[in-house]
């Protein structure tokens, strides 16, 4: 090709000019038709369910100091550093919340004793993931996956649950990973965008020249051979959505102040994203910092201030939504829990069976839930962790069949077979 | 010369023998669309020598590598000792003097000392990974800052991570992996992150024992037991640092405390330790560890997954851990053998991390620094909303290698890319002189499209197809209407494009 006036050009001008990023109209180019990666079949159908937001405690959480067995002594016995004190231990010192006499909640975990005694609040007790690893990266990986044992998938539970199930939703974020990275879990057929901030998430420039590029860039990743099609699709896409409702006006209803930390304002986005009922389904948001080898700190102490920030962001989550907890699900989990003896450094190693958190409007057991196999020691999982009694899928199943109505859990958890728990009123 | 008929002159040929189970298991585990090939045609290997090996081309690195072709380019990175680097003392300048302190210096040092030790780290690896010459060696101390992966989340870690910095990666790179190995098990930083520091006989602290065992050494499935994570765990009780109040130099370094140590007879991984050894004991276990063959095949997966594919093919892992274990771990010998492969110069496109296509898109038009603090200021933001700012993965699994973890948040990539073509990079310019002097040197003419047909094979070592030319062009005729105006938007999409986030 040549140019009349470009030889003319001078270099000078051209120097000049690497500061311009032009901004003269818009252009249209042709959308390509947009290809899910994979395709089941047949998909249920079915109306959306409850909005789900998953949680997940990174670094293996010590269940036992979160939700405390006080009424056990072997509890006491084996942590005499870390044990959070009996309901009706003397003195002023914090201590433990009773739940239902034998059970207890963390004091740091207080913003949650009136939705636990509202009926919206629930722990499930000595679970997780039956594989016996203790090692953080492939105990979360299987978790999230819902395989454990089986290296195999590259998809997550999440994904597989929204690739399944045929809402009749075309929104371009039913899934949303909050932070910079997609969750294993949220993987799969459909498309998730990370997001973690609402307000930075536009192109930057001029408006017209940046919705020329948005375009121009989607042209050519539809060229792309090696997947990314798919997520350049989903982030302009998504761009449009959170343009649209206006995240800087929102305000959280009754009076809820969020903290100002990353993880409420997860939630808060979260809150956001429902209200303006843009088709959210599944959310994923991570807290880490949970394994604690040291300096563990009982009553306060370095899990105490994980502890507040889970509490205050859940309490000003649920007191955002109110009466729209009816139409959502939390679900709270880790890798798994941490040895019931403490270590040599006020801290506790890494351990077998946890707990999970249940937050919806509609539960149907609590405050707490367990097939408790205590704390002696022929007992324990390996002569020194708490046992797994109840499997973590058999609480995820629940959830999925009851508020999330999608009945394929042979295809979400391969090869398990649930046991009914009862958890929820469908 | 094309690839094909370089791969004929290169006279490898390697026929893998991948058996059936790994071979499912490999297939089972692909992401979709992984494999599939870029594009049917052949790429440059200048420019593929250059994308593998170092942070990102230059004007300069592409003449120089057209000038002596990539097998000398190859030797000349393994052999960084003998690689001129005259100008990189003058990037460092501003970071230098802390850099070269000892964590208990800092601790002394005034009130804001965390601040200046995080940006020292984030500038020094910043400058090194632009400007250094030794592209390969600091694609290696990027490896293994990750592989012995420490989160800086406040001081004091911050200032043991200056000593870290220097006194692992940066000295052991290109060394032995048993030189490596002791370095980090004597460093105080990992000693303080993995809690190894106050691990004594009564309670042993197993989170070292673990993760060396995990991450640094054998992998997961690498033949270990929890008994043996217990045994490595008494081992090593007892390493510890000073505490620079309590020292007369003020110095915080590796001191073994033989009170804390549990002096018993241990087995690891079936072999006795006898009682009595002290401080013996973990050097054993480090020298029983960096020899293991689990341990081999490891660090060869991990260097071939960086320099060749998320998923290297199992061939290319056994050839390399075979030199690893003939070589008694040099890290040198296992990189010749990767860039010798037949798998390295048919790799399939490799996606760039954050960090890593954040430096190419600098690099490819000569940013120039102008403030450092604000040009790491302004660093730091993007990279947060990236997901990697350096030395703040929040694991000790370090940041994660593969495409599956990064490709979902483009949009921060997409604004860095705009960011560098519209000048807006704050603290810092873009130069686009050594471009427009290459431009020349070729006969390239400012014409929008003889540009975008240079600047494919300057980027991605090919031609662009004829769909890619035309959305450039509607692209660029849609917003601008100069031809140098069209040229810095063009430039802008090809940074953005999808082939440009692949090495």
């Amino acid at each position: 090709m040549t140019c009349s006036h470009c030889k003319t050009l001078s270099r000078r001008e051209m120097l000049r000019n690497s500061a311009a990023l032009a901004t003269v109209g818009a252009a249209h180019a042709a959308l390509p038709a947009w290809m899910p990666r994979l395709a089941f079949s047949p998909k249920h159908q079915a109306p959306r369910g409850d909005v789900l937001v998953s949680i997940f405690l990174r670094g293996g959480a010590d269940a036992l100091n979160m939700i405390v067995p006080h009424g056990e002594d072997a509890y006491y016995t084996a942590r005499p550093q870390l044990a959070i004190p009996r309901p009706d231990a003397s003195g002023g010192d914090p201590k433990t919340l009773d739940l239902d006499g034998f059970f207890g909640i963390h004091p740091a975990l207080s913003p949650l004793l009136p939705i636990f005694q509202g009926g919206q609040l629930t722990a499930v007790h000595a679970t997780g993931s039956p594989h016996e690893s203790r090692s953080h990266f492939e105990a979360m990986s299987f978790m999230e996956r819902g395989t454990p044992g089986e290296q195999g998938m590259t998809t997550g539970w999440i994904g597989r649950h929204l690739g399944t199930l045929d809402t009749g939703n075309g929104s371009p974020i039913r899934a949303v990973g909050w932070g910079t990275a997609v969750q294993a879990a949220l993987r799969g057929p459909i498309s998730p965008v990370a997001i973690k901030s609402i307000v930075d998430y536009h192109l930057g420039g001029d408006e017209k020249a940046a919705a020329a590029m948005l375009n121009s860039l989607n042209s050519l990743y539809a060229l792309d051979s090696e997947s990314l099609h798919a997520s350049a699709e989903a982030t302009k896409s998504a761009i449009e959505v959170v343009a649209s409702i206006n995240y800087a006006s929102y305000i959280p209803q009754n009076g809820t102040t969020y903290p100002e930390t990353d993880f409420a304002m997860a939630l808060r986005q979260t809150a956001a994203l429902i209200r303006a009922d843009v088709g959210l389904e599944a959310a994923c948001i991570d807290l880490g910092g949970w394994d604690t080898h040291v300096n563990q700190g009982g009553a306060e102490g370095t899990q105490a201030q994980l502890m507040i920030q889970l509490s205050e962001g859940l309490a000003a989550f649920h007191a955002d939504l109110g009466p729209d907890m009816q139409k959502v699900s939390v679900v709270v989990m880790s890798e798994f829990g941490r040895r019931v003896e403490e270590n040599g450094g006020i801290g506790t190693d890494h351990g077998h069976g946890g707990a999970m958190l249940l937050m919806s409007g509609n539960l149907n057991k609590g405050p707490v839930v367990a097939n408790w196999p205590g704390l002696a020691p022929d007992m324990l999982d390996r002569g020194e962790d708490l046992a797994i009694t109840i499997d973590y899928r058999d609480v995820l199943s629940e959830l999925l069949t009851s508020r999330l109505n999608n009945p394929l859990i042979n295809e979400i958890f391969p090869d398990f077979t649930t046991n009914s728990l009862g958890l929820f009123s469908a | 010369m094309n690839r094909r008929q370089f791969l004929q002159t290169f006279g490898l040929a390697t026929t893998a023998a991948l058996q059936t189970s790994t071979l499912h298991r490999a297939l089972a585990s692909l992401p979709p669309g992984a494999f599939a090939p870029a594009n049917l045609i052949d790429r440059d290997p200048i420019a593929h020598v250059i994308s593998r090996l170092t942070f990102g081309v230059t004007p300069d690195l592409y003449q120089h590598v057209q000038t002596i072709g990539s097998q000398a380019f190859i030797e000349e990175q393994l052999a960084f000792e003998t690689l001129a680097d005259p100008n990189i003392a003058t990037h460092l300048i501003p970071y230098a003097e802390v850099l070269g302190k000892n964590a208990g210096v800092l601790l002394k040092e005034s009130e804001g000392m965390a601040q200046v030790a995080g940006q020292a780290l984030l500038g020094g690896t910043t400058v090194r990974a632009m400007y250094s010459q030794r592209q390969l060696y600091e694609r290696m101390v990027h490896f293994f800052s990750d592989h012995f992966s420490i989160y800086v989340s406040s001081a004091p870690l911050t200032f043991m991570k200056v000593d870290d910095d220097r006194d692992v990666a940066r000295a052991y790179a290109m060394g032995t992996f048993r030189a490596i190995l002791g370095a980090s098990a004597h460093s105080p930083a990992m000693l303080d992150y993995l809690d190894n520091a106050t691990s004594a006989k009564d309670a042993p602290n197993e989170n070292y024992a673990r993760e060396l065992m995990e991450l640094h050494t054998l992998s997961v499935d690498g033949g270990y037991t929890e008994t043996d994570v217990k045994e490595v765990a008494r081992c090593f009780t007892g390493w510890s640092m000073t505490r620079p109040r309590d020292s007369e130099d003020g110095l915080l370094q590796y001191l073994y405390r033989p009170r804390m140590h549990d002096d018993g007879a241990k087995t690891v991984l079936g072999t006795i330790i006898p009682a009595g050894g002290g401080e013996r004991d973990g050097e054993q276990v480090l020298d029983l560890l960096a020899s293991h063959p689990s341990t081999a095949e490891f660090i060869s997966y991990k260097l071939a997954r960086r320099f060749v594919s998320d998923f290297p093919p199992d061939a290319l892992v056994q050839a390399c851990a075979n030199v690893f274990m003939q070589t008694e771990g040099d890290i040198r010998a296992v990189l010749r053998t990767i860039f010798n492969s037949e798998d390295f110069w048919n790799a399939p496109p490799k996606f760039k991390q954050p960090y890593e296509y954040t430096i190419s898109l600098l690099r490819a038009f000569d940013t120039i620094i102008l403030d450092g603090n604000r040009f790491l200021r302004n660093m730091r933001n993007s990279l947060d909303g990236m997901g990697q700012i350096p030395f703040h993965w929040p694991a000790p699994n370090g940041f994660p290698d593969v495409q599956g973890a990064w490709a979902d948040n483009l949009l921060p990539r997409w604004n860095m890319a705009t960011a560098i073509v519209g000048n807006q990079l704050r603290g810092a310019q873009t130069n686009t002189e050594p471009f427009l002097n290459l431009l020349e040197s070729r006969g390239v003419t400012l014409d929008p499209e003889a540009v975008f047909a240079f600047l494919a094979q300057y980027l991605l070592g090919r031609p662009l197809t004829t769909d890619e030319n035309g959305i450039l062009m509607d692209f660029v005729n849609s917003v601008a209407d100069t031809p140098e105006s069209q040229i810095m938007n063009g430039i802008g999409l090809l940074l953005a494009s999808p082939a440009f986030q692949y090495r």
